[in-house]
């Protein structure tokens, strides 16, 4: 690495200190690796939200059930959530890196696997209700 | 080869085509929102969310200081700010979209 590297690295003020503060530079592969991890979470999370925003705008041309609102509303602060998520996994996992930790699990990946299955199977019963009824 | 010294397997490339992907995404995805709260007649969040449809397009031109810094080879990595302008982002269509929906329930 140059000169220039190793001037930055004395004046490292980069934030958030509990990240750039402790350890040593990863390898740049692994923290734009860690990068990309994070911005896929955050397209994820921006799909859960476009789910959400195509319900309600459906919603509102469409005689759609009330309860699709609801539905609609859960799938966007789920993607709201899963978002910043998305930010803190990529301070954990960026920390590993400098420290030499062992990387953490994806435990978001648990909760969005969970949240979907709740809110398919919420959508499925309530479908089937309102089919029941009409 | 990517053309950029001493990065091998195309990492700067790959790294900015995935900023570029997610903050095009972060740009529409308000669009659909804004013309339904329009159609509903709910001006205050259809203004604000064309607000945040500009600060989310503002977030693509200010992603050219992470190309910068993805083609020098001196230059340490700080995506941190970006990362958050996204969750920000998100967190606007996701008030915006949960609040639409409210409307919508009670309409």
């Amino acid at each position: 690495m140059g000169a220039a590297y190793r001037l930055g690295r004395v004046m490292d003020r980069r934030w958030p200190r509990s990240v750039y503060g402790v350890g040593d530079e990863p390898d740049p592969r692994f923290s734009m690796s860690n990068e990309r991890t994070a911005l896929a979470w955050m397209r994820t999370a921006m799909a859960l939200l476009a789910g959400g925003v195509a319900l309600i705008s459906v919603s509102s041309l469409a005689t759609l059930p009330k309860w699709s609102a609801l539905v609609a509303s859960a799938a966007c602060v789920g993607g709201g959530a899963l978002a910043w998520r998305a930010v803190v996994a990529w301070a954990r996992i960026e920390r590993a890196l400098r420290t030499h930790q062992a990387l953490p699990p994806p435990r978001a990946l648990v909760s969005l696997a969970g949240g979907v299955i709740v809110l398919a199977g919420l959508t499925l019963v309530l479908s089937l209700v309102q089919l029941l009824r009409s | 080869m990517s053309p950029i010294p001493d990065r091998a397997a195309l990492q700067p490339e790959r790294t900015a085509l995935s900023w570029q992907r997610t903050a095009i995404t972060a740009t529409i995805i308000m669009v659909p929102l804004v013309i339904t709260d329009l159609r509903l007649k709910v001006w205050p969040l259809a203004a604000l969310g064309s607000v945040a449809t500009l600060s989310a397009a503002a977030l693509v031109y200010r992603l050219r200081r992470r190309f910068d810094q993805l083609g020098d080879d001196d230059a340490q990595y700080r995506p941190f700010w970006h990362i958050v302008r996204v969750a920000v982002a998100c967190s606007f269509v996701a008030a915006g979209g949960a609040i639409t929906a409210l409307v919508e329930l009670l309409r």
